[in-house]
């Protein structure tokens, strides 16, 4: 059964052909893409919240972000910096990662607080 | 074997595709037995001894037996169990041979994108023996390829190649279709869906038709048991009895020769990806993938991206851009053939035995930085350079390794990024990252910019991308002249710098004797590769009308945004506090209301956008002060205007959310849209009659994939002029956009992303050139 030639089918399939070479390139693309990852990385897995930190072959494969509210992607709930800490290379001792920066100025700037310059001059060595 | 007969290059030679209709050649596949590849597969154990699986194919021993492919040896598709199997047999040199000229085919078929420059195609062809059979010595003949087509010499022209394409690529059924019904036949074969198959020359058309096949891609990479193999066969074989013949043999011309002939690859034209027709899936091998490579570098394909970028846009080049709709090409050590190939397995076992990849998470590169104190600016804009592309390709491929300063142990803040990258990229850990390193290098260098105090992103982002830029130049004298720094560089940006002696000596450089100071135009650092375009300034005087032109090297653009609007919207957010209505449930997006700014609710009639602001910056102005007329000699007024000569990869928007009164400073939250794709082109001086007329139709074209950008980050703020906080969102290379709240990094919708209201805006090149 053979169409009928006209303006519009012929418009009709070359808006086709056009459609199709653009799929054809994207499609060869994310293929190749897809091809890779699996090779090395397998497929993608759904992980929850409580996947992130197990076994070592979980890391390994794909997982799906948790989009969970109040979680980030990785399934941890926000912490608050005090709870983590930092060692000043300087003088060694343990603080708190809020402080840290406030601490660097005190620490190396080997005074109780710098200059105080509001749009950066650039200040060389003091 | 009787396979090898139907392969035999005479054969192909000397049919041309004129000749294609004659049925001699048509038949002489249908009058041989079934080949190979239909009958059961002779388990391994079976095939004759003294067909290796090795391959050696121009000097690069392949190993046939492993299963799957080693991702060092190529980046391209997987192999299926068909094409492992000709390999194997004696078939494949006609395979490989023909592969090589289709590729040529699909090459010279894409000729739009080549930018033809007679001198490489010569000079290139003198290269290629198999091509040339029939020399010429007029110089106004046109190379066209082997086995489908006449070979001629010389300079290439578009619109005879134009002829020769839709004379030859065309699918060969469809002809005879359309040569034997005498009533209107409506198959259209466009060359864009050709496939040429690899062992006759036949050319098909591939019009998709529904089909229940889904064959498994794993099942066929993952066994070489032929238990399987014939399972697959017969699934095959149930799949094509599902479809109706008749359909295919109007539509698919392809895939009935295919199954006809069982001629089992082909080659689609328009992107020289290798098709087969056994598993109706794209396949690849190392040996094809070589020389598709070197067939696109013969050509004077340059697939260096950043040099070509560089080069084509001034448009004073004949380097010719890479063809995007083909795959991009991956040169891996292994499929160079400039590298030395005796070493490569050398590499490869060095390689395997000594390193493993990153796990999936840790290659997202997708980690938090802790807030240390109001690091919240330098943690957006390291978060805006981590998912840069290119600034993270220049640190993975270990571009920063040797830096001068680390090894006299001085302060280097790229080094301290490097080691951002290596820890992202390489370690599982999911919590915040603690910015020791960086801070205490920052500190050194620029004591205001290291997270005491709250300070400008946009500010931050100019000192981060000046010391890559510094720390470049430093080690690249380090390099060239064999010379000590002096221990007094540190990595501030006023240096005064005591390597007087040696600054003449620079290739590149334009120094003098206080500051070592690059040409940013001819700089060869990250940041100026990265983001670094021309601005080009003219003033028009009003008296004598002549134009005077300045180009100056810009990194970003900082967008006013129209005063008018600012007034509009004042007004509009004051007439919303009178009036006490409640438009956030009305409108589309909205932003929060604060009472301390000065803000406006988003609806259709008083939408501003970046487009607005950019119309702002390029619109000419009339300056205040009276102007020095070089022609005219005289001070009159002039009115200026900046458009942009050059455009850089990544092109970094500042939009200016501040508004001086008299008294102070205040923020302005307005809602600005922004679009997620940008296409510059009114904005460049191709678009503005100015000086620069395009040389020929093609030049516009050239440039008009080039001026297309898109979004990739943002750098959002609330709050105050004083104090705030900032957040940054980022796209994924899946299209999938986080926000980044210093340590916290959550999934979020586009529809979020563009109610946000923006502050900083990086819009990356949205095609290769």
């Amino acid at each position: 059964m053979e169409q009928q030639l006209t303006i519009g089918s012929l418009s009709a399939e070359i808006l086709e052909e056009l459609l199709q070479t653009v799929t054809h390139e994207l499609t060869a693309q994310l293929v190749l893409q897809e091809q890779l990852l699996r090779a090395q990385y397998g497929r993608v897995e759904a992980g929850g919240p409580g996947s992130t930190g197990s076994t070592g072959s979980r890391l390994e494969t794909r997982i799906r972000w948790s989009s969970t509210r109040g979680r980030d992607i990785f399934g941890h709930e926000k912490t608050t910096d005090a709870s983590h800490f930092v060692y000043c290379p300087n003088c060694g001792r343990k603080h708190s990662a809020g402080r840290f920066a406030s601490h660097i100025d005190r620490c190396f700037g080997g005074k109780g607080s710098r200059k105080a310059a509001s749009n950066g001059g650039s200040s060389s060595n003091e | 074997m009787s396979t090898s007969r139907k392969f035999s290059s005479s054969s192909l030679a000397s049919s041309s595709k004129a000749k294609a209709n004659n049925p001699k050649s048509k038949s002489k596949p249908r009058s041989k037995p079934k080949s190979e590849f239909s009958t059961p597969i002779l388990p391994s154990s079976q095939l004759p001894l003294h067909s290796p699986s090795l391959l050696v194919y121009d000097n690069v021993t392949y190993n046939l037996d492993r299963e799957e492919i080693d991702p060092l040896d190529n980046i391209t598709f997987q192999p299926c169990t068909h094409l492992k199997k000709v390999l194997l047999t004696d078939s494949k040199e006609p395979l490989l041979n023909n592969y090589k000229s289709a590729i040529k085919i699909s090459l010279l078929s894409n000729f739009q994108r080549l930018n033809l420059n007679s001198n490489t195609i010569t000079s290139n062809t003198n290269k290629n023996k198999s091509t040339t059979n029939n020399k010429s010595k007029n110089n106004n003949f046109f190379l066209i390829l082997n086995d489908k087509s006449k070979i001629l010499k010389n300079t290439l022209n578009p619109s005879k190649l134009y002829r020769y394409r839709s004379k030859y690529l065309r699918c060969n059924d469809c002809q005879l279709l359309h040569n034997h019904s005498d009533h209107n036949s409506s198959n259209i074969s466009l060359n864009n869906l050709s496939f040429i198959c690899l062992q006759c020359p036949n050319v098909g058309c591939y019009h998709s038709i529904p089909t229940n096949i889904d064959p498994n891609p794993d099942n066929n990479n993952n066994n070489n048991n032929n238990n399987n193999i014939n399972n697959n066969n017969n699934k095959d074989q149930d799949n094509y009895i599902n479809i109706p013949s008749n359909d295919i043999n109007k539509v698919n011309h392809a895939l009935s020769h295919s199954r006809k002939t069982s001629h089992f690859f082909a080659l689609q034209s328009s992107n020289s990806n290798m098709f087969c027709f056994g598993c109706l899936n794209y396949v690849g091998h190392p040996i094809f993938e070589k020389i598709r490579i070197n067939s696109i570098k013969q050509w004077g394909i340059n697939n260096d991206f950043s040099l070509n970028f560089f080069n084509s846009i001034n448009s004073n080049t004949s380097k010719v851009n890479l063809i995007s709709n083909f795959l991009p090409i991956y040169p891996t050590a292994f499929n160079d053939t400039s590298s030395d190939t005796s070493n490569i397995n050398d590499l490869k076992k060095l390689i395997n035995e000594n390193s493993r990849p990153p796990s999936f998470k840790a290659s997202t590169g997708l980690r938090g930085f802790i807030n240390m104190g109001s690091t919240c600016f330098i943690s957006t804009i390291l978060q805006s350079l981590i998912h840069n592309p290119f600034i993270r390709n220049y640190f993975l491929l270990g571009n920063h390794q040797n830096c001068i300063m680390k090894k006299k142990n001085l302060n280097c803040i790229t080094c301290s990024i490097d080691e951002i990258f290596k820890n992202f990229f390489t370690s599982n850990s999911t919590t915040g990252f603690c910015l020791t390193n960086f801070l205490v290098s920052a500190w050194n260098s620029k004591k205001n910019l290291a997270g005491y105090s709250e300070q400008d992103a946009h500010e931050f982002w100019q000192f981060v991308v000046d010391e890559l830029h510094i720390s470049h130049i430093k080690n690249s004298i380090a390099n060239k002249n064999i010379l000590n720094i002096n221990d007094d560089i540190n990595g501030s940006s006023n240096t005064n710098t005591n390597t007087n002696t040696n600054t003449n000596t620079n290739t590149n450089t334009n120094t003098n004797t206080n500051n070592i100071n690059i040409n940013p135009l001819n700089c060869d650092c990250i940041t100026h590769k990265t983001f670094c375009g021309e601005l080009q300034s003219s003033i028009t005087c009003s008296e004598c009308k002549k134009i005077t032109y300045t180009i100056d090297p810009m990194l970003d653009l900082s967008l006013e945004i129209s005063s008018k609007f600012i007034n509009q919207s004042k007004k509009q957010s004051k007439k919303q506090s009178t009036n006490n209505t409640n438009t956030l449930n009305i409108t589309t997006t909205t932003t929060p209301i604060s009472t301390s700014t000065f803000t406006s609710t988003f609806n259709n009639n008083n939408s501003y956008s970046i487009i607005d602001c950019l119309d702002l910056f390029t619109t000419p102005e009339n300056l205040d002060v009276k102007y020095d007329c070089s022609y005219c000699l005289k001070k009159t007024f002039a009115s200026k205007k900046l458009t942009i000569k050059k455009l850089p990869p990544v092109l970094t928007l500042q939009l200016k959310r501040f508004e001086h009164t008299r008294t102070s400073t205040a923020k302005l939250d307005i809602h600005i849209n922004f679009p997620f794709i940008l296409n510059m082109k009114k904005y460049t001086i191709f678009n503005n009659n100015c000086n620069s007329k395009p040389k020929h139709d093609n030049e516009i074209d050239e440039h008009f994939g080039k001026l297309t950008y898109e979004l990739f980050a943002i750098i959002c703020h609330s709050g105050s002029v004083n104090t705030g906080h900032y957040i940054a969102i980022i796209k994924n290379s899946n299209g999938e956009w986080l926000k980044f709240d210093d340590s916290l990094i959550t999934l979020i919708s586009q529809k979020d992303v563009l109610s946000s209201n923006a502050y900083l805006l990086f819009y990356i090149i949205h095609q290769f050139p």
